[in-house]
């Protein structure tokens, strides 16, 4: 509170913001074009309507990319958690050196260039017949979103004695019923952080859905880059304003709930 | 269902275990009795956690049998041997309460709410921390922690109590009282205990027998008694309790008496239950304690390096005319008098307090 005001730090400041401003400021077009009362993407003059928001939540092409979107990111979130945590889990009960080399090759999806796994998936699923369909794009997604459940449910367990785990095998839980009653609860705040994760990824995922769709599985993403491309519908903008809307309310959330926890530490 | 209120026998034998060419455990055979407080001692690295785990299904054997009332567990998973491990740190769950810890081998095992209630309960009652059950395992103390730890391995009553180090993180003062509580429980619950330590201290305080581990093999098993005063090695002459080690060549024997030539001279030491012959070379552990100062049948002129007063004791570092370093402890009684460092003092020791032990 009692910083004091140096040239050096008021430039520091400032420049700061200038970054900031412009990351964020090109996101932020997309709210005044969205208000347009006109039918072609353009700044409004005066006059403000919400006829696109109506048009997004009427038309059945958009409800349609809406509904495949959320299956799609529901899905695959389900399949990466689930999968992620398990290898995360997995890999800590085992240790060493076998366990460090299959954790890098977890992250792999990760670190491969998205147009490197789009090719080899279009392939893939041309061969086994899940080119185009939901569950083909459902695991696509979730192939991307593993690794990052991967990471934070390395990084909770991290903290926790590998000990609880024999513990409760000592006490007469099965091995399953040893990663659901005693490392599952312990490990919660990473399988939520990772699955939110999992979920972002699928849900503005375009480059691999492009790839292992055509037409019958059509996402969100999807959508507003075919229509950006044929036509300027403002209906475009009014999407984006409401996923830039969700985004930074989840962000809120999520905001709050670690200053809620961090509080009580800061008064002991 | 075996009777609950009797402990069961363990029997290992030949068990090993192998890390490439390392040998955690080397052809280990052990009887515990049913019922017996048995207290495996060593140095780190000396395979006491492995036979542990290897005990409570944590480690599989690379080779031999572990079996417990006459029939063997060696294959049987680490949830289906019945066995309450109190872990090094605990291993409390973190996200559970005291009472959760506590029910939670109860809850695996199904029994209904109203009886794990009741057993739980019972449980902390016998720890006293029944007013803690709804405390979260962060909010306690260490020393409460490692109650509940003992509760939550005890309350489904199982064959027997495996503790790996469980004293370790806690503080001297505690450590000790611990120790005597550990024991009457014992005494009370008549169950099979087998503990793990490096603290020799705690060994003697709370074991029917001890079992001195090395490198994978046990050294020597029995009474703390009986290895405090008749140990049979160096190693465990010296690891359990400080000893002076006299080198010397047998030049004769009288009535069990043997006369040994050294490098100050001859001494002489009653061989007891340990016969030797003459020409033999002899290794002799000699306690501190048993040292004294003024001349006895074995007298010995040392120079005083050190003599430092302890409260209890006095501990006298003294070096004899061929550089071999004694060590010898003076009673409260004595210790009074302690010789100047620098002086020449002249002591002894009774030909009954050495022990032939043999060298590393």
């Amino acid at each position: 509170m009692t910083r004091r005001l140096t040239p050096g730090l008021i430039l520091c400041v400032t420049i700061a913001w200038i970054v900031v401003g412009f990351l964020l400021a090109p996101m932020f077009i997309s709210v005044p074009l969205s208000l347009t009362p006109e039918r072609f993407l353009s700044m409004p003059q005066g006059e403000l309507s919400l006829r696109h928001y109506a048009s997004v939540f009427t038309e059945d092409a958009w409800l349609g990319a809406l509904g495949d979107s959320a299956m799609v990111g529901i899905g695959a979130t389900l399949i990466a958690t689930f999968t992620g945590g398990a290898a995360a889990i997995g890999l800590w009960r085992i240790g060493g050196r076998a366990a460090r080399i299959i954790g890098v090759l977890a992250l792999m999806p990760m670190i491969v260039p998205p147009i490197v796994t789009a090719l080899a998936l279009s392939r893939a699923w041309v061969t086994l017949g899940l080119f185009d369909t939901v569950f083909g794009v459902i695991l696509s997604h979730a192939i991307l979103g593993m690794p990052f459940v991967f990471m934070t449910v390395s990084a909770a367990l991290e903290g926790l004695d590998p000990r609880i785990a024999q513990a409760a095998r000592s006490l007469g839980a099965g091995p399953f019923r040893t990663v659901r009653d005693v490392i599952v609860p312990n490990v919660k705040a990473g399988l939520l952080t990772g699955g939110l994760f999992a979920f972002v990824i699928s849900w503005d995922e375009i480059i691999v859905t492009l790839f292992v769709s055509s037409r019958s599985v059509y996402t969100l993403p999807r959508k507003i880059w075919s229509d950006i491309r044929d036509n300027i519908d403002p209906a475009v903008a009014a999407v984006s304003t409401l996923m830039i809307g969700a985004t930074v309310i989840v962000a809120a959330i999520y905001l709050l709930r670690d200053l809620a926890r961090a509080k009580p530490k800061d008064v002991s | 269902m075996t009777d609950e209120s009797a402990g069961q026998d363990i029997r290992l034998y030949g068990l090993s275990k192998y890390y490439g060419d390392f040998r955690a455990l080397d052809d280990v055979n052990l009887h515990v009795a049913a019922g017996e407080f048995l207290t495996l001692l060593g140095p780190s690295g000396s395979g006491k956690s492995t036979l542990l785990m290897a005990l409570a299904g944590f480690v599989e054997p690379t080779h031999g049998d572990i079996f417990v009332g006459g029939s063997s567990i060696t294959a049987l998973a680490p949830e289906k041997r019945d066995f309450g491990v109190v872990f090094q740190g605990y291993a409390l769950f973190p996200h559970m309460t005291v009472a959760g810890n506590v029910g939670y081998p109860l809850k695996v095992r199904g029994l209904g709410k109203p009886e794990i209630a009741a057993k739980v309960r019972d449980a902390l009652d016998l720890v006293q921390l029944g007013h803690l059950a709804t405390r979260l395992p962060k909010q306690l103390s260490g020393g409460q922690q490692q109650r509940v730890a003992l509760a939550r391995a005890l309350v489904f009553s199982p064959k027997m109590l495996l503790l790996d180090e469980p004293m370790g993180a806690l503080d001297k003062k505690l450590r000790h009282d611990l120790q005597l509580e550990l024991r009457q429980l014992h005494r009370r619950l008549g169950r099979t205990f087998v503990n793990v330590t490096h603290d020799q201290e705690e060994a003697m305080a709370m074991s029917d027998r001890i079992a001195i581990m090395r490198a994978g093999k046990i050294e020597q098993l029995g009474a703390p008694r009986a290895l405090y005063d008749a140990p049979e090695t160096r190693f465990v002459a010296d690891f359990l309790g400080k000893s002076n080690f006299i080198e010397g060549k047998v030049t004769g024997i009288d009535a069990g008496i043997a006369t040994l030539d050294t490098a100050d001279g001859p001494v002489v030491h009653a061989l007891g239950t340990r016969p030797a012959g003459i020409g033999d070379s002899l290794l002799l552990a000699l306690r501190p304690q048993k040292l004294m100062l003024g001349p006895g049948p074995n007298s010995r002129k040392a120079t005083v390096e050190t003599a430092i007063f302890l409260g209890t004791h006095a501990e006298v570092s003294l070096r004899c005319a061929s550089g071999l370093a004694l060590a010898l402890n003076l009673g409260i009684e004595n210790a009074q008098a302690l010789p100047a460092e620098g002086t020449t003092v002249e002591l002894g020791w009774d030909p009954a307090a050495t022990v032939a032990v043999r060298p590393d």
